[in-house]
């Protein structure tokens, strides 16, 4: 299913393979929280500018997954690389691969202390040392990419749930990331405000940029996903392009899942 | 080892003391508490804004300087001097007894005022809808709601008062501390009276916390069984 | 009260007052400083620190502070004297007692501070962190710019209770001899036999203290809660 024919497995290091072209590289990878495993062996290409829609059971291991590309969460078997660098525990390779990943959380996490432009430029100013008139207008770029360049002068606190998350949006994507996670974003928001931020993402996925989202958004991975990655019990159980993820899934647990999702 | 069991068995003589002067202020200490806080509550307007500063203000003074206000500046007084009163004013014990009992009045009437004013509106007007009495909506709606809110800083308080206690000996008070202190000077030898002294004041503060807890518990149950019954 | 005051009284006051705040405002940063650091190592994952800080916050919180600081007035000289001279060339040193009095207080506010920031950090959700993590902050980055000044906000009404009773506190240092506040009332109490004059003006300096204290630490969590859209 995969649509890029795999590429040989030994690796010289000094010459990676994944050149131009792979965005993420997870190898084997496995994960366990004390002795409860929670990922087995995942393994998963990513291109550059590929879409990936992650669903599953809850528990199945997905939020889990994702975080262990930018490295909030460690890993204890396989390998993930990110833009080629091989991710470790380490501060400076941390540093390197967030550099190119952001984040969308489930709960916003936008700081409240601060007001949305400076929750935008606040990674600007103090991680890629930009001057503070500059951070401002590439925040207020963004802010109004989400359709609220209006509200930058506000706290997270006096705006919706909706708004919140389009901010947290615009803030990931002013550090110009390659690549953005997003851990169910639209799980924690009230009905009507769903649309909002689904638009807003679909939007960025004209730009090229390299997402992996996590969502039981059916009709939203159906629009943008390029491939559909279902994962149950710490496993990736099946993945394929939307077309034939929703027309006939080969797994049975695929066809439970998707049943019990779509009634 | 042998120093220390001497020495622990010689500051051991001051420990009913420290315990008299613990317990016995403590309990004045929560009546006169109650009062302030009840005057602060039901009667508003000047006079309970007249309670609160003067809580404040006993807060913000040192325990020491009030101590030493009631030992050392009240005896000057003919009033005192000349009555009855000399009797209480005249014994080190009793002036400490006096200003821990001032000092543990302003802290926990305090910490009563604030868990009575974080009792929820709804639980009091749903208690009174219930026609209850205003004593019986104090006893089910009020008081387990307080302890709730209040028992965590008190249980600071009290441990807090313990601790306090150990400043009766700047006025030739003989606690614990006083013949801890005492053994110092005479010996000359720090650690061993003062690190058994200070043994001796965290035994104290562990039972302290058990038997507030306990008390806690049994109250905060006793509250839910009576609210159940009605 | 005022011919006291001028006829060099008022002098000593003031001198005292300076001591008293002096070691006030020494106890206050050092107790907050133990408070941070002790919560972040309790907070990490290293091994057994957060019972041994636990201890720490137990033992201090019970012990008398007047036990703590006649212990360690009566040993700091000679304990930093013998750390001294391990290293060569050192002379020795007169340690000032406002020394210990500093340490002792640090040591005991610190045991509250440590509990208080720990309750207060524990109220920041660590999806906080993480979005600072993910941001490409550095952890330090991230305590600072993103999870200190939460807990700050947190902690305004805690941080003015401890910096009244670190000025509090000074008042033990009359027991060890330093001319604070309180051993200048009583010296002037016993030379004057005027108690009710020089106990009532340290008692006005602490109460005027607590007001100006406690009006500085409102306006300050005014404009902090207005700063976060909440006014």
């Amino acid at each position: 299913m995969k649509r890029v024919n795999d590429a040989p497995s030994e690796r010289n290091p000094a010459m990676p393979e994944n050149g131009p072209g792979t965005s993420v590289e997870i190898e084997g990878m496995s994960k366990w929280f004390g002795d409860f495993q929670v990922l087995t062996d995942i393994n998963l290409t990513v291109q550059e500018g590929e879409k990936i829609v992650v669903c599953g059971p809850s528990g199945s291991g997905k939020s889990t997954m994702i975080r262990c590309i930018n490295g909030l969460e460690p890993f204890q078997g396989g390998t993930i690389r990110v833009q080629g660098i091989a991710l470790s525990q380490k501060s400076k390779v941390l540093d390197a691969v967030r550099r190119n990943v952001g984040m969308v959380f489930q709960q916003f996490n936008l700081f409240p202390h601060l007001t949305v432009l400076d929750n935008c430029t606040l990674a600007l100013r103090w991680v890629h040392k930009i001057p503070r008139k500059e951070a401002d207008e590439l925040a207020m770029h963004y802010l109004a990419r989400v359709r609220i360049p209006e509200q930058a002068g506000k706290y997270p606190r006096q705006l919706s749930g909706g708004q919140q998350q389009r901010v947290a949006i615009a803030r990931s994507l002013c550090v110009k990331p390659t690549i953005l996670l997003c851990d169910e974003p639209t799980s924690s928001l009230d009905p009507e405000m769903v649309k909002e931020v689904l638009e807003t993402l679909a939007d960025l996925a004209n730009d090229g940029i390299t997402i992996i989202c996590v969502t039981h958004e059916m009709g939203f991975a159906r629009r943008i996903a390029d491939r559909v990655i279902f994962m149950d019990r710490g496993k990736i159980v099946e993945e394929a392009p939307p077309l034939v993820f929703f027309g006939g899934p080969r797994e049975a647990r695929t066809r439970h899942f998707l049943e019990q999702i779509l009634h | 080892m042998d120093l220390i069991i001497a020495y622990g068995q010689e500051i051991l003589g001051g420990l009913s003391t420290t315990l008299t002067l613990f317990i016995v202020s403590l309990c004045t200490g929560f009546v006169l508490a109650a009062t302030s806080a009840f005057i602060q509550i039901y009667f508003g307007g000047l006079l309970s804004q007249v309670v609160w500063n003067l809580m404040f203000c006993i807060r913000g003074v040192p325990m020491l300087l009030v101590l030493y206000v009631i030992y050392y500046g009240f005896p000057v007084l003919a009033i005192i001097r000349e009555t009855f009163l000399w009797h209480i004013f005249s014994s080190p014990f009793w002036c400490a007894v006096l200003c821990l009992s001032i000092v543990e009045m302003a802290y926990t009437s305090e910490i009563m005022r604030g868990s009575y004013f974080q009792t929820p509106k709804e639980q009091i007007e749903a208690a009174k809808s219930l026609g209850l009495s205003g004593f019986q909506t104090f006893r089910v709606a009020i008081l387990p709601a307080m302890l709730r809110n209040g028992f965590a800083a008190y249980t600071t308080e009290v441990i807090m008062l313990c601790k306090t206690t150990a400043l009766a000996f700047t006025v030739t008070v003989m606690d614990v501390m006083g013949y801890a202190n005492e053994i110092r000077s005479r010996t000359l030898d720090v650690y061993e009276p003062l690190l058994v002294a200070g043994a001796i004041y965290i035994c104290i503060t562990i039972i302290t916390r058990i038997v507030l807890s306990t008390i806690f518990s049994l109250v905060a149950v006793s509250g839910r069984d009576r609210a159940e019954a009605l | 009260m005022l011919e006291y005051l001028e006829a060099g009284w008022g002098w000593q006051f003031m001198r005292a007052f300076g001591v008293s705040l002096t070691v006030a405002v020494f106890s206050f940063a050092f107790c907050i400083f133990i408070g941070i650091v002790l919560t972040i190592t309790a907070r990490s994952r290293l091994w057994g620190a957060a019972a041994v800080i636990k201890l720490y916050t137990y033992v201090f919180r019970s012990l008398p502070d007047i036990l703590l600081l006649i212990l360690i007035f009566y040993t700091a000289d000679g304990i930093i004297n013998s750390a001294l001279s391990m290293i060569p060339g050192m002379a020795h040193l007169t340690v000032s007692p406002l020394v210990p009095g500093i340490m002792s207080t640090s040591i005991v506010l610190g045991a509250y501070s440590t509990e208080l920031f720990k309750a207060g950090w524990a109220d920041i959700p660590p999806g906080q962190n993480e979005a600072g993590r993910s941001l490409g902050f550095s952890a330090f980055q991230s305590l600072a710019l993103i999870i200190l000044p939460q807990v700050y906000q947190k902690m305004i009404p805690y941080l003015s209770s401890l910096w009244l009773i670190s000025m509090k506190e000074t008042a033990l240092l009359s027991i060890i001899g330093i001319s604070d506040i309180v051993r200048i009332a009583s010296i002037g109490a016993r030379s004057t036999e005027a108690p009710f004059t020089f106990y009532g003006i340290a008692i006005i300096i602490f109460i005027v203290f607590a007001f100006v204290s406690a009006k500085l630490f409102h306006r300050l969590e005014k404009r902090s809660r207005r700063s976060i859209g909440e006014i």
